[in-house]
């Protein structure tokens, strides 16, 4: 069985944010005030790495930035990034962020 | 007058506070709206803006909501597509240092409603949640449909020097209404065209002539050795102050221009169709160029006909009916939303 963990999302962009997916599950996140997008989840689970999933629409070169904190932590130091082209972006990826926290315990 | 300076000094201070926030200075979307703040594009986000035409300060938020999964089958999505916005502009004939008064919005505050629907004619995502794209260069289109219900409340003060004296100088409320309907779409990115139309109850006070006099009281001692004179500023408009109900239509189209270089721009042509019930038509025609600078203000200038057939005014000069704006839009900045 996963384990569990406290997950929060923040995507800041000007584009419209279609569809947002972790692990596969789509997840609806509303915008707020200052064109940013935000959720927090308690016990989400998560095998090994987390998949993520972001498809936005809206006017050319509209960058979009994710960050997502687990626990707390902030497993995306460098931010995730992306930029509207022909009028969407659709990224997928996964973060190891288990093998960077061990990592960072050594 | 102290008053006001102090606020436009307030407001320029609260401006670049707001445009120093490293971070939120991204690209600024297009808004393209003009010299009355009309629009067929309602572009869905927040932001906080000043057009200088009409000596504007806007606010907007909408709210939206992306997919989500379906509660009646996992495998597929529910895809949210309605929204809803609120608008709050404020605007003054003297500019916009005198928009706020003592705390209270005059002369000009509206204030607008938004009940809208994305992806009607055009899906941005099937039901399993793919990208929907279209032709032979895969490109994606994105379609709303916007109803607005606005109210504004105005003051004016007006002289009519054919009446009484006592009665030369007095003051106007207005309160007029607005329902729009507008449907906008954007094409791969960078083309977009909307329509719209709205009946609204409008004045004309556009058309009156400010004047501007001193207003001497004298008043003078009983013992008749000293005389008072108490001195204010009068900032009126004259002539005759109309409402009326008018129907428009309007056309705007976009073509956002985004070469390999960080600066951005964009071309906006509109024409628009004014139709009030005692009247001839009026057509307004203009267009706007805007520069998108990554990470630095961003603004355009426009220039406008009011009336280009001269239906109704008395300029036959063309060249002394257009008219000529500025528009600066900013994102709005974090409003102390905490990092979760």
């Amino acid at each position: 069985m996963a384990k569990t963990y406290k997950v929060s999302v923040e995507l800041s962009t000007e584009a419209t944010l279609q569809l947002f997916r972790l692990e596969g599950f789509a997840i609806a996140l509303v915008r707020t005030l200052d064109n940013t997008y935000r959720i927090v989840l308690q016990e989400f689970p998560i095998e090994d790495e987390l998949d993520f999933y972001v498809h936005c629409t809206g006017w050319n070169k509209t960058p979009w930035n994710l960050k997502i904190f687990i626990d707390d932590k902030d497993i995306t130091p460098e931010s995730i990034h992306g930029e509207i082209e022909k009028g969407y972006s659709a990224v997928r990826g996964s973060i190891n962020f288990l093998q960077d926290q061990h990592a960072q315990a050594v | 007058m102290r008053k006001r300076y102090k606020f436009s000094g307030l407001l320029v201070l609260f401006l670049v506070t707001a445009l120093s926030r490293q971070g939120y200075a991204q690209n600024f979307k297009p808004i393209f709206e003009d010299g009355d703040g009309r629009t067929s594009i309602i572009a869905p986000l927040g932001y906080l803006g000043i057009n200088t035409e009409n000596s504007s300060i806007q606010f907007q938020y909408f709210m939206s909501k992306s997919a989500g999964a379906d509660p009646d089958n996992g495998l597929l999505i529910k895809r949210n597509r309605f929204y809803s916005g609120v608008k709050v502009a404020g605007s003054a004939e003297g500019g916009v240092s005198t928009i706020f008064n003592y705390g209270n919005f005059t002369p000009g505050t509206s204030a607008s409603l938004f009940l809208g629907h994305r992806s009607l004619l055009f899906q941005s995502i099937d039901k399993t949640g793919e990208p929907v794209l279209y032709g032979s260069k895969q490109i994606a289109i994105e379609d709303w449909l916007t109803f607005r219900l606005g109210g504004e409340v105005a003051s004016y003060t007006l002289y009519d020097a054919a009446r009484p004296f006592d009665e030369q100088i007095y003051s106007e409320q207005f309160r007029g209404h607005i329902a729009q309907l507008a449907y906008n779409v954007l094409i791969s990115g960078a083309t977009s065209v909307g329509v719209s139309w709205d009946v609204s109850k409008v004045n004309n006070i556009d058309n009156l002539t400010p004047v501007k006099f001193r207003q001497q009281t004298i008043i003078p001692a009983p013992n008749g050795q000293t005389t008072r004179i108490f001195e204010r500023e009068v900032n009126a408009f004259s002539g005759a102050y109309q409402t009326s109900i008018v129907n428009t239509y309007g056309v705007d189209a976009v073509r956002y221009v985004t070469p390999a270089s960080e600066l951005n721009y964009a071309f906006h042509v509109f024409s628009r169709l004014i139709h009030a019930a005692d009247s001839k038509p009026i057509y307004e025609t203009g267009a706007g160029f805007y520069l998108f600078p990554k990470g630095k203000v961003a603004g355009g200038v426009f220039i406008q006909t009011s009336d280009l057939t001269n239906a109704v005014s008395e300029t036959p000069d063309f060249a002394k009916r257009l008219d000529i704006g500025l528009t600066v839009k900013l994102l709005l900045p974090g409003l102390g939303v905490p990092n979760p």
